[in-house]
């Protein structure tokens, strides 16, 4: 290997390249913090507008690749080591190498290895003994949930985009033909979410999809993520200088109850401010059974208000308020991030490397203790992932066996 | 009294003197520490005598901001070394004297400054002679008898290094938390309960995760724990801590020496055990520590400044929905104090503050800021203070939004009085207590 590809792997592989990058964002984000009030936005905008910076943050999921490929090269290179198969180089696979004398009678200690809970293998000039379970694993998970986060972090910074739709019953959804046929919520408790929401869509070329809340369904390579709820009542409205009336959908996010949402009158002086009513009984918009509270603003004053359930109609005044239909309308973000998956799939690997690491690093962790005859003579090397001074403790005691007057060489 | 307040501060020093000399190169660390702090002393008066206002402590707190940055870092890289084979002590080798005299002078500017500063008034103008004075002196007698007890420092417990530098720092931190302008440690809580809001926000919206209405209240509520105003105070508590407890752990983690080389059980026992307990007396230095940093954030949470902060007078609104306060009535508006009012209307209530600014307009503002949850505010000298976050706010920026500025609300002052829009101050206090107690876009 070339010097320069030596130093490469050194750099890629070097544990300190993550901490230090991140060490780079933290300054970062104290230094925006003094000038901003949204400084984790604002350093969001400005990594993603920086080559640099994106670069630097792509040196994460690298170095995470590059050590997962070193570190399982290692695991694999110490187990051929353990299963007997020579010619390996053990210089950094274990804690502790000891040169013995060659005389040293190591294959008989077995037993005693044994007795002390050891799974023993020995061949021909070695003799391996290793008890408990490998950390390996929650290892490997880790280092692959890491890269999964930052490509997941550096796509979704660099290949986002959004664009806030409203989605109306009896409409298509945005750049198709497939056609909202409803949009049910529901009082449906579950682990997480009160509510499911369900949005029916009439596929263009036959068949039915449904859209939920969670996960969010995709369409066309973008996911329909519900941001509010509201609905779009067909309003027919006169005043005393408006006797030809107006009639037009009003599409309002006004849910929860209580929200309020504009709608101006095109070409007139009126503007309507609506609020949904709360009610007494289930979810107004899950049970259809909504009242709208509104007041009619004429230029800055008010000149009627009143409330009328979807369906009837108020009046007063010389002003008349109809709501003879309505629809639902869910006010929807689609949105193609290639960085959602990958995030998620990273906590999960995170939570499971965690879920092997806890018990396996408290009750049983992997200990081992190889002894090779060579030509030189008899070397002894040591390794635990936990328990170490237990073990270390049964290591010298077996050189002690070994070779039971001063010397050795460490 | 003047003398009680630098008290703390001088206990600090006179700990701090002893071990720095013990650690480094005795004698001269003391003399050198000593005119530091003279000069530290000296400057920073000349800096309040001559130019005023904030100017004088934002250098001093940046430095310490950058000092506790500096600390995390060092923290960091202690522990990615832990698993060096070498000890820490055989690793780190006492600096030349060089080094160490800036180490020591360094300490001691900054150990004087931010112990001035204590005594610094708080409507501005240097501190006067007498107490300058006695403090540079106490200050400079305090370090050169530090020699005395720092001989009989035994020499396994005096730090070296990163350990060193975590006691240098902490007691620089219990001296500038004792002084609400230079204090770090509030603006640090204030900055974590920011980050976490921002935090929850982008990763709601990051991995497309529906708002709250659609959440289970009690899930919502265990969300809503983010959100809450002690989440601040404990995540700052946090990252205030992780540093010493960052060194703790590495040396506590560092490797025992390899004993496999020995065939005699008792001598590789002894060598262990020796190591063990070299290791364990290292611990003192961050344990030290760590009870430093206690203090600098209880006097940080709990300082000992007393605020004027009148109890809210009610009032109401006209039929024409304006809520108007006389000039010169119970009360004299442009007296230069604050003023506090609070407002309720079927339900809803605001609550505000009117106040006269050193440039001599009379605003009005919300009692409570865009960014933390609405404790209030209070006022000391020529400042107010936020209760949440102990942010100095000067009074000449009172009435400008940003920041942790209490957010402004349109008045006039029509003939002897101040008029207000009731539904104005309703609306601009729904809308900042909405983001401030429930999460940015996590409440809508």
């Amino acid at each position: 290997m070339s010097r320069f590809a030596s130093i490469a792997k050194r750099v890629a592989t070097s544990p300190a390249v993550t901490p230090c990058v991140l060490a780079l964002f933290l300054l970062l984000y104290v230094g925006i913090a003094f000038g901003s009030n949204e400084p984790l936005t604002a350093l969001m905008a400005i990594t993603r507008g920086n080559v640099a910076l994106l670069a630097l943050l792509a040196l994460v999921p690298l170095s995470g690749a590059a050590r997962l490929v070193a570190e399982t090269a290692t695991f694999l290179k110490r187990r051929r080591m353990f299963s007997g198969v020579a010619g390996s180089d053990p210089a950094g696979l274990f804690e502790e190498a000891v040169a013995l004398p060659e005389q040293a009678p190591f294959e008989g200690e077995g037993e005693r290895l044994g007795g002390q809970g050891y799974r023993v293998r020995a061949g021909s000039g070695w003799l391996s003994a290793g008890r408990g379970v490998t950390l390996f694993p929650a290892r490997f998970l880790y280092l692959l949930g890491v890269t999964l986060l930052f490509s997941g972090l550096l796509a979704s910074l660099t290949g986002r985009a959004t664009h806030r739709q409203v989605v109306l019953e009896g409409e298509a959804l945005p750049v198709s033909r497939d056609l909202v046929q409803r949009i049910v919520l529901k009082e449906e408790p579950g682990l997480l979410l009160q509510r499911t929401l369900d949005i029916a869509v009439a596929v263009e070329g036959g068949g039915e999809r449904h859209f939920g809340l969670y996960p969010p369904g995709k369409h066309r390579g973008y996911y329909l993520y519900p941001r509010y709820l509201g609905v779009a009542p067909l309003l027919r409205f006169s005043a005393p200088d408006l006797p030809g009336g107006f009639e037009q959908y009003a599409v309002l996010s006004i849910y929860p109850p209580g929200k309020e949402d504009t709608f101006q009158i095109p070409g007139s002086p009126y503007r309507f401010i609506f609020q949904m009513a709360p009610g007494e009984g289930p979810d107004p918009y899950a049970s259809g059974r909504i009242t709208l509270q509104f007041r009619v603003l004429k230029g800055e004053s008010q000149v009627f208000a009143g409330s009328a359930p979807l369906g009837g109609e108020t009046s007063g005044g010389g002003y008349r308020v109809a709501l003879p239909e309505f629809r639902r309308v869910v006010v929807t973000d689609f949105v193609q991030d290639a960085g959602v998956p990958l995030i998620w799939s990273a906590v999960a690997l995170l939570l499971w490397s965690l879920c092997w690491f806890v018990p396996v690093r408290l009750l049983r962790p992997r200990q081992e203790i190889l002894v090779v005859r060579h030509a030189e003579g008899v070397s002894a090397f040591s390794r635990a992932e936990g328990g170490r001074r237990a073990h270390a403790g049964r290591f010298h005691d077996l050189l002690d066996q070994l070779q039971p007057v001063a010397g050795g060489e460490p | 009294m003047t003398a009680l307040k630098v008290i703390p501060q001088l206990l600090c020093w006179a700990v701090l003197v002893p071990v720095m000399s013990r650690s480094l190169t005795g004698m001269a660390t003391a003399v050198t520490a000593a005119a530091g702090f003279v000069v530290g002393v000296a400057g920073e008066n000349l800096l309040l005598a001559y130019v005023g206002g904030e100017l004088p402590f934002r250098p001093l707190r940046g430095v310490c901001g950058v000092i506790f940055l500096l600390l995390w870092g060092a923290s960091v890289w202690a522990l990615y070394r832990r698993g060096s084979k070498g000890s820490d002590a055989e690793a780190v080798s006492s600096p030349g004297p060089l080094a160490a005299g800036l180490a020591a002078s360094a300490t001691g500017v900054l150990a004087g400054a931010l112990t001035l500063c204590r005594l610094a008034p708080l409507d501005g103008g240097a501190v006067r002679l007498v107490p300058y004075l006695s403090l540079a002196c106490a200050g400079a007698v305090l370090a050169l008898a530090a020699t005395f007890p720092a001989r009989y420092l035994p020499e396994r417990l005096a730090p070296r290094g990163i350990p060193l530098l975590a006691l240098v720092v902490s007691a620089l931190m219990v001296m500038a938390c004792s002084v609400q302008r230079l204090d770090i440690f509030s603006p640090l809580s204030m900055e974590v309960m920011k980050f976490i809001h921002d935090f929850v926000h982008q990763f709601f919206e990051s991995m497309l995760i529906p708002d709250h209405p659609f959440f289970r209240s009690d899930v919502w509520g265990y969300i809503g724990l983010l959100f809450s105003d002690k989440v601040g105070l404990w995540g700052g508590l946090a990252l205030w801590y992780l540093p010493v407890l960052f060194i703790a752990l590495a040396l506590r983690l560092e490797r025992l020496p390899s004993v496999a080389h020995i065939r005699q059980g008792a001598a590789r026992r002894k060598l262990l055990a020796s190591f063990i307990h070299e290791r364990r007396l290292r611990l003192v230095a961050p344990l030290f520590a760590l009870v430093l940093l206690t203090g600098a954030a209880y006097q940080s949470r709990f300082p000992a400044t007393e605020y004027w902060d009148p109890k809210p007078v009610e009032v109401t609104a006209t039929p024409a929905g304006q809520i108007v306060i006389p000039k010169k009535g119970e009360m004299d508006l442009e007296d230069g104090k604050l003023h506090k009012f609070s407002y309720s209307q079927g339900g809803r209530q605001a609550r505000f503050f009117v106040m006269l600014t050193p440039a001599g307009q009379l605003v009005t503002t919300l009692d409570a800021c865009a960014i933390c949850q609405p404790e209030g505010y209070g006022q000391a000298g020529n400042a107010v203070i936020c209760y949440y976050c102990k942010t100095l706010i000067p009074l000449e920026t009172v009435g400008k939004p940003g920041g942790c500025n209490p957010v402004p609300v349109p008045c006039s002052v029509k003939g002897d009085a101040v008029v207000i829009d009731a539904m104005t101050l309703l609306n601009t206090w729904e809308s900042t207590v909405q983001v401030t107690a429930h999460g940015k876009g996590m409440g809508k």
